[in-house]
């Protein structure tokens, strides 16, 4: 009966030992063939299927993308995972995490500017008409009480728009100024949202969600995407008190097929990405003779003289964050 | 008291091999993961990060939900569990049997269904949410020991002048204090580990230890947060688990006449209560969610594809890994349920899982696996893996609680008559627990189908869950998102009602087989 036993249950033990080993090695051949690379990029980014099939046509090289949530986010997944990196390339990384994927040795060499935007406020013109009412002009005018309950803007925490914002009102009102701008900001009742999409397609009321607040934090390309019926935006940017992000791409420094993915980077730069670049994503593209759509040159002009600049967002961040979120909290 | 159950001295060898499985599984996958995130994160800094504002208003706002959802859930719940249990009305069985759904939903169907509530202030909606998940919870824990308590108490309390009222706080109260603890014991745990409730409804001002945990990792990079915040956690879970483990005694059905019927102002209250608030939301999603439409944009990325894979893929992915995990997870579960029987305190390595958060779990998978001897995290199974590891103390606790509910003298009369330990465990204890093994297996299947923290952690790109696409899709506001989110919640819900309905069709029959059994 012993025997009857231990043998039924041996075998069931050498059967979950023989799961376990197949799953094991399962994840031993997990490496990609050849001419097939994986690319990660931040949830907003897009690169049509057309361009990635011209990539394959000029190189052979297949390319995967995968989306990793927010910038941050992705930059610390990528951090989390670096012994065995979940891509060869990334593409989205911006200036306010660069320094941390420096600082931890993601990439293979230099990141490559690709693209960029203005973070800027945004505001709807229907509304501000219809209430005549004078329109913001500077970020400065959002204390005032006119504006009181009138913006939305979005968490540092959680949000790279919101962070870039925060990161221009510390190069605005410097650094022992900007908190006292927040605390103005929460007295004239702002309203924070979680992420850019809660906040300009919900909340905004110039843009489809048709929501409460007429000013929003967005960037300075949004009216473009708000042209109505009669070929005019029904938004405008306030392009004072603007914060630039640039986004960069780069080789993975663990990426086993680098030489494919430095040729991803590089196509990332060719005329056909860099004129995409606009209806895809919203952004600029990074090489200046790129022509832009022709309703961005009408509505969404860059700004002039972007903020912060010389700050360094990834030294600073987490005090700024405490801070803010001691204010908000 | 536990002699069946113990193996003959001569099977060492195979008892030795018997443990291995379990042991092993518990102490690679969960064990280690979660020591090397604690490693990395515990220093000298640490008590100083227990003092920061946003550690001690995490700590403070996850007592406080989950407290107040506790009192909330007892305070509806038990009086419902009366109603629904003890007295008799139009509708009460089906009431009974629905109230298995709203327990297994999907976290991020619950966050979907109570979209309406947003409009209120983040902790209220926050409560109802957990209200949503826990309340049948009581219900049904409170309910079914009421159901068994002698119905010639009341009539004798009757006969000495006791009103019902009474009666009930008088007579049954004292004899549910034991299931009344235990309930609130689990809605307490459930509460303080929730992840996805506290992440959609409270950002950005209110977070948990859970949520903060995420943020210190996912935002921050900030392992000694997330590193004293685990500890705090596994040990507030851990008081509420000693707690919760001190179960009542096992009910034995005795059903000896027809319960009362309720008054009929009451029946209709609590009926309408309870289909105004589960019944409604989910049938809202249901209608919204089944519509051509709507079900021919799940082949598709999403408006700007916004997703890695479509949602058809991503179900494939998710029952994939729920199968996988529901086997591995019934399997060593109800292994160790026999094993350990008789040694709790054994028998609590194995549950500890329940306590400790996914998302902490997850990061131990990042950190742990990513290279190395066992470069797990770069496969598919490692969200399987990480899953068996969850539902794992669901299935012990439920084939435990069925082993300690076989009678001792059955098998004490077995092995007197000469059966050894297979013949016993083959015709006496299988079919005695074969019922809770199948609920359990059911209950992991579906816990693995609705899991969220350590997925939305640990699959990348193709691998996508369910409740990851559906988080993604609700988190993008957008028509097509938006309709894209109400198809794949109903299909989810029609799978959480297709599993409980299977489960429960079979227990009817081995319920009907099993006095023949006997």
């Amino acid at each position: 009966m012993t025997n009857s036993i231990s043998r039924k249950f041996s075998r069931a033990a050498a059967l979950m030992a023989t799961i376990a080993i197949g799953a094991i090695s399962l994840t031993g051949c997990a490496s990609k063939p050849t001419h097939e690379i994986t690319v990660v990029v931040h949830d907003s980014v897009v690169v049509s299927k057309s361009l990635l099939n011209d990539f394959y046509k000029q190189t052979g090289i297949t390319v995967d993308l995968i989306k990793a949530g927010d910038v941050g986010t992705m930059t610390n997944k990528l951090v989390l995972t670096k012994d065995s990196p979940i891509a060869d390339a990334v593409y989205g990384i911006d200036n306010t995490f660069a320094g941390v994927a420096y600082a931890n040795k993601l990439i293979d060499g230099s990141l490559t500017a690709i693209d960029f935007g203005d973070v800027c406020l945004n505001y709807d013109k229907t509304w501000f008409s219809t209430h005549e009412q004078k329109v913001p002009t500077s970020i400065d005018d959002l204390t005032k009480p006119e504006f009181s309950g009138l913006t939305v803007l979005e968490n540092p925490n959680d949000s790279s728009t919101g962070l870039a914002f925060l990161a221009a009102t510390v190069a605005r009102f410097g650094a022992n100024g900007w908190q006292s701008y927040w605390n103005a900001l929460k007295n004239n009742n702002v309203k924070i949202d979680s992420g850019w999409e809660d906040a300009y397609y919900t909340d905004f009321s110039g843009s489809s969600g048709k929501g409460a607040y007429p000013i929003v934090l967005s960037y300075s390309s949004s009216p473009a995407d708000e042209v109505r019926a009669d070929g005019q935006s029904q938004t405008a940017a306030v392009l004072s008190g603007c914060y630039r992000q640039t986004e960069y791409a780069g080789v993975l420094a663990g990426s086993s097929h680098r030489a494919d993915a430095a040729k991803f980077v590089q196509f990332l730069l060719s005329d056909e990405v860099q004129q995409a670049i606009p209806e895809a994503m919203y952004m600029y593209p990074i090489v200046t003779s790129t022509k832009l759509p022709e309703r961005w040159a009408q509505f969404a002009p860059a700004a002039k003289l972007p903020l912060g600049g010389n700050l360094d967002v990834n030294a600073n961040r987490a005090t700024w964050l405490k801070a803010w979120t001691a204010i908000f909290g | 008291m536990d002699r069946h159950l113990r193996l003959n001295r001569r099977g060492w060898a195979s008892r030795l091999a018997l443990w291995s499985a379990p042991a092993l599984f518990i102490a690679v996958l969960f064990y280690l993961p979660l020591g090397s995130i604690l490693i990395r994160g515990l220093n000298s800094n640490t008590l100083s990060v227990l003092a920061t504002p946003e550690v001690q208003a995490a700590i403070w706002f996850t007592l406080v939900q989950a407290i107040a959802s506790v009192l909330l859930a007892l305070l509806i719940g038990v009086p419902l569990a009366y109603l629904v249990y003890r007295r008799r009305f139009f509708g009460a069985s089906v009431l009974r049997n629905f109230l298995v759904i709203p327990f297994v939903l999907p976290t991020i169907i619950v966050v979907i269904a109570l979209q309406p509530i947003r409009i209120l202030p983040a902790p209220i909606a926050i409560v109802i949410a957990n209200l949503f998940l826990n309340l049948s919870l009581v219900i049904r824990i409170v309910g079914s020991v009421w159901r068994t308590i002698d119905f010639n108490l009341d009539d004798a309390a009757a006969l000495d002048g006791a009103s019902t009222f009474t009666t009930i706080t008088r007579v049954h109260l004292p004899m549910l204090r034991h299931a009344i603890s235990s309930a609130a014991a689990l809605v307490f745990l459930y509460c303080a580990t929730s992840f996805g409730i506290v992440l959609v409804f409270g950002s950005p001002k209110f977070q948990s230890i859970e949520t903060e945990t995420y943020f210190a990792l996912n935002q921050r990079l900030d392992f000694n947060t997330a590193s004293a915040l685990a500890i705090v956690q596994t040990l507030i879970t851990l008081i509420a688990f000693g707690l919760s483990s001190r179960q009542a005694e096992p009910a034995i059905e005795i059903e000896t006449r027809v319960a009362r019927r309720a008054p009929a102002l009451a029946a209709i209250l609590a009926s309408g209560f309870l289909i105004a608030f589960f019944v409604i939301p989910l049938a809202a999603i249901l209608l919204r969610g089944l519509n051509a439409n709507a079900l021919a944009n799940l082949s598709t990325l999403g408006s700007r594809g916004l997703l890695d894979i479509s949602v058809w893929q991503a179900i494939g992915n998710s029952l994939r890994n729920a199968a996988i995990a529901a086997v591995i997870a019934t399997t060593l579960g109800s292994l160790v349920a026999r094993l350990c029987a008789g040694r709790g305190w054994l028998q609590s390595l194995w549950l500890l899982p329940l306590g400790v958060s996914s998302v902490m779990l997850g990061f131990g998978y990042l950190v742990s696996f990513g290279s190395g001897p066992l470069p797990l995290r770069s496969s598919w199974m490692v969200i399987p893996l990480v899953q068996a590891i969850l539902a794992t103390p669901l299935v012990v606790r439920q084939v435990a609680a069925a082993y300690a509910g076989i009678p001792a003298d059955l098998a004490e009369a077995a092995a007197n008559a000469g059966a050894g330990s297979w013949q016993i465990w083959r015709h006496i204890e299988a079919p005695l627990i074969a019922t809770a093994i199948r609920n359990s297996a059911a209950f992991a299947l579906l816990v693995s189908l609705g899991e969220f923290g350590a997925a939305s952690l640990l699959s990348f790109g193709d691998q996508a869950t369910l409740p990851v696409v559906l988080y993604r899709l609700i988190s993008r506001p957008g028509e097509q998102n938006y309709s894209m989110a109400m198809a794949a919640a109903a299909l989810l819900i029609l799978l959480v009602f297709a599993v409980v309905a299977l489960s429960s069709t079979r227990i009817r029959i081995r319920r009907r087989r099993a006095p023949s059994a006997l």
